[in-house]
C-alpha cells in the first residue's frame, strides 16, 4: 500500500500538473488520513536526494551561501537577547530531531512484497493460516489482504468484514490489521474484528493478550483488556467499550447467529451475509423495536424467519428463488 | 570555538545538505524562488545551533524543518476554498478505469489521485479522448466522428490509456472490455 503513497508523490515531483491537480495533491498531503504513510513517503523522496560535495557545488549554491551568510551577520548586530536563550531552543529542537530519529529507522527497505487476497462469499466461512502463522477465522463477505510474506518492520494485513485473529507471537514484529480509520495492533494475541464497510459500527473484542486500538483517522489510541469490546461509530465518532459475553460474541465462529437487543435491520445485514437471498423491503415496514436471539448452527434461513416473524408479530415473509421479501402482516 | 573553523564546518553541512533541502522544497512546491527561501531561512537558524550540525541528526533536523516550512506555505495557499468539485471526482473510479479493487473503499482518495496524475501525463490527444469516453460518456464512433480520426485509432488510444493505468495500480485486477 506504501506504493499508492510513493507512487503518488513520484507522480507529482517528476512532471508538470495542472493547477487544479495541484491543489488537490496538496489537499491530500496536508490530510489528517494515512498521514503516517504519507510522512514515510516523504521521508523516501528526502532520502533519495542526493547530498552535495565540495568538488561539485553549483554556482546557485555559492551564491546562497553567500546570501545565507550576509543574512546571519546582519542578524547577529544587536541580537545578543537570542543567544541567551540559544540552548533552550536547541533542546527543544534536539528532542524533535531525536523523535524523528527513532521514528525513521534508517533502513529504509519500504518492501511491496505481492499482496494476497482472500475473499469469503456470502453464507461461508473461511480459515486460513498467514505465512508468520498467525490463525485468522474469516466470517461471510469478508476480504483480507495479506502479502506472501511479512518482511517489514511489522505485519499488516488489511481487513474488510469481520474475522477472528490468533497472533503467532512475534514481539520484534508487531501484527496489525488495518481497516479504513481503524486499525489494531498486537503482540501475541487472540482478537476479534468486525470491519465491514457497510456498517456504521466498528468492533474489536480483545480475547486473550492485549492490542491496542487506533481510531479516528488513527489519531485516537487506546487499550484493550482481555474481553473487552471495543465499539467504535463512524458518524457520530462515538467510542464506547463494553464487556459482552464472549460466548456471544465470538458465536459466529461456530455457525450460530446471536442478536442481543438488535433492531430487525440490523439483523437483515446479518441475514444477507450469513445466506444467499437478498431481502426485499420497505423501510417503513421494519419498526425499530429491538429482539434478541439465538440460532442455532446450520439453522435454515426459513427457520430463521419463521421464528423472527412470529416474534416481532408485525411482519410476514416469502422467500422466492434467491430473494426474501418482507411485508407488514 | 574560534570563528573560523565555526565557519568552515557550517559551509561544510551547508556544502553538504543546502542542494538537497532546496530541491526537496521545490519539487513539492513547484516553485525555485519558494524553495530558496526557505531553504535560506533554515540554514541561517541552522547557523545558531551547531550542537545539531552532527551526520544524522543535521539530515533529520533538516527533514523536519523543510517539511513543516513545505506544509506551512501549502496551508496558506487557501486551497481549501478553492475547492472546485471537478469533474474527475463526479465520477467513480470505476466506472473510469473499470478497475475493481477490495481497498477501493479505504484508498479511495489515493486511487483518485493517483489516476489524476497519471492522466495528466499523457500525450494531449491521447488524454483528449479518454477524457471524451469517460467523462463526457461518448462512444468511440461519436469521438473518431469529432476528432476526425478512425475508430480503430481512438480504440487503440483508449487501450493503451487502459494498459498504463494497470501497470500503475500494481495491486488492482482490471477488466478490460475489449
Amino acid at each position: 500500500m506504501e506504493n499508492y503513497f510513493n507512487k503518488i508523490i513520484e507522480l507529482f515531483v517528476k512532471s508538470d500538473v495542472s493547477t487544479s491537480s495541484q491543489d488537490e495533491f496538496y489537499r491530500w498531503l496536508i490530510g489528517e488520513k494515512f498521514s503516517v504513510e504519507k510522512e514515510k513517503a516523504l521521508y523516501g523522496l528526502w532520502d533519495n536526494l542526493k547530498e552535495g560535495t565540495p568538488a561539485e557545488t553549483s554556482t546557485q549554491t555559492q551564491q546562497s551561501l553567500h546570501d545565507v551568510l550576509k543574512k546571519i551577520k546582519q542578524r547577529q548586530r544587536g541580537t545578543n537577547v537570542r543567544f541567551l536563550r540559544f540552548w533552550q531552543v536547541s533542546a527543544a529542537v534536539l528532542l524533535i530531531a531525536l523523535l524523528s530519529a527513532l521514528y525513521f529507522p534508517s533502513n529504509k527497505t519500504l518492501v511491496n512484497a505481492d499482496l494476497i487476497e482472500q475473499y469469503v462469499p456470502v453464507a461461508e466461512m473461511t480459515r486460513l493460516t498467514l505465512p508468520d502463522g498467525t490463525e485468522v477465522q474469516m466470517n461471510s463477505t469478508t476480504t483480507l489482504l495479506y502479502p506472501e510474506q511479512f518482511t517489514g518492520e511489522s505485519r499488516s494485513v488489511y481487513l474488510l468484514g469481520e474475522a477472528n485473529f490468533k497472533v503467532a507471537k512475534n514481539e520484534k514484529q508487531p501484527f496489525i490489521v488495518k481497516s479504513n480509520d481503524f486499525q489494531v495492533t498486537a503482540l501475541g494475541t487472540e482478537f476479534n474484528m468486525k470491519a465491514y464497510p457497510g456498517d456504521s459500527t466498528l468492533s474489536a473484542i480483545l480475547l486473550s493478550g492485549s492490542v491496542e486500538v487506533r481510531f479516528n483517522n488513527l489519531a485516537s489510541a487506546l487499550i484493550l483488556k482481555p474481553s473487552e469490546q471495543f465499539t467504535y461509530n463512524r458518524q457520530t465518532k462515538e467510542e464506547t467499550i463494553s464487556h459482552p459475553d464472549l460466548y456471544d460474541a465470538t458465536a459466529w465462529q461456530k455457525g450460530e447467529l446471536v442478536f442481543k437487543s438488535t433492531s430487525l435491520r440490523e439483523i437483515i445485514t446479518v441475514l444477507e451475509r450469513k445466506y444467499p437471498y437478498s431481502f426485499v423491503y420497505a423501510l417503513n415496514t421494519l419498526k425499530d423495536d429491538k429482539y434478541t436471539f439465538r440460532f442455532k448452527d446450520k439453522t435454515s434461513l426459513q427457520e430463521v424467519m419463521d421464528i423472527i416473524a412470529e416474534v416481532s408479530g408485525h411482519i410476514r415473509y416469502r422467500i422466492e428463488d434467491d430473494k426474501c421479501y418482507i411485508l407488514p402482516l | 570555538m574560534n570563528t573560523e573553523s565555526y565557519r568552515r564546518e557550517f559551509e561544510e553541512i551547508f556544502i553538504q545538505y543546502f542542494p538537497k533541502v532546496r530541491t526537496f522544497a521545490a519539487i513539492l512546491l513547484k516553485s525555485e524562488q519558494e524553495a530558496e527561501d526557505i531553504a535560506q531561512d533554515i540554514f541561517v537558524k541552522l547557523w545558531e545551533q551547531p550542537d545539531l550540525w552532527e551526520g544524522n541528526l543535521v539530515r533529520n533536523y533538516l527533514y523536519t524543518m523543510v517539511k513543516n516550512h513545505v506544509f506551512n506555505r501549502i496551508k496558506r495557499k487557501n486551497i481549501e476554498s478553492k475547492y472546485i468539485n471537478s469533474r474527475m471526482n463526479r465520477h467513480s473510479l470505476e466506472e473510469i478505469t473499470e478497475f475493481k479493487d477490495p481497498l477501493n473503499e479505504i484508498y479511495v482518495q489515493e486511487l483518485q489521485l493517483l489516476l489524476r496524475l497519471s492522466l495528466e501525463q499523457l500525450p494531449d490527444k491521447r488524454r483528449q479522448i479518454f477524457e471524451m469516453s469517460r467523462f463526457e460518456n461518448l462512444s468511440n464512433n461519436e469521438i473518431a466522428e469529432r476528432l476526425n480520426l478512425s475508430v480503430r485509432t481512438v480504440e487503440q488510444h483508449i487501450y493503451l490509456v487502459l494498459k498504463d493505468l494497470k501497470k500503475l495500480f500494481l495491486i488492482a485486477i482490471f477488466f478490460i472490455k475489449f
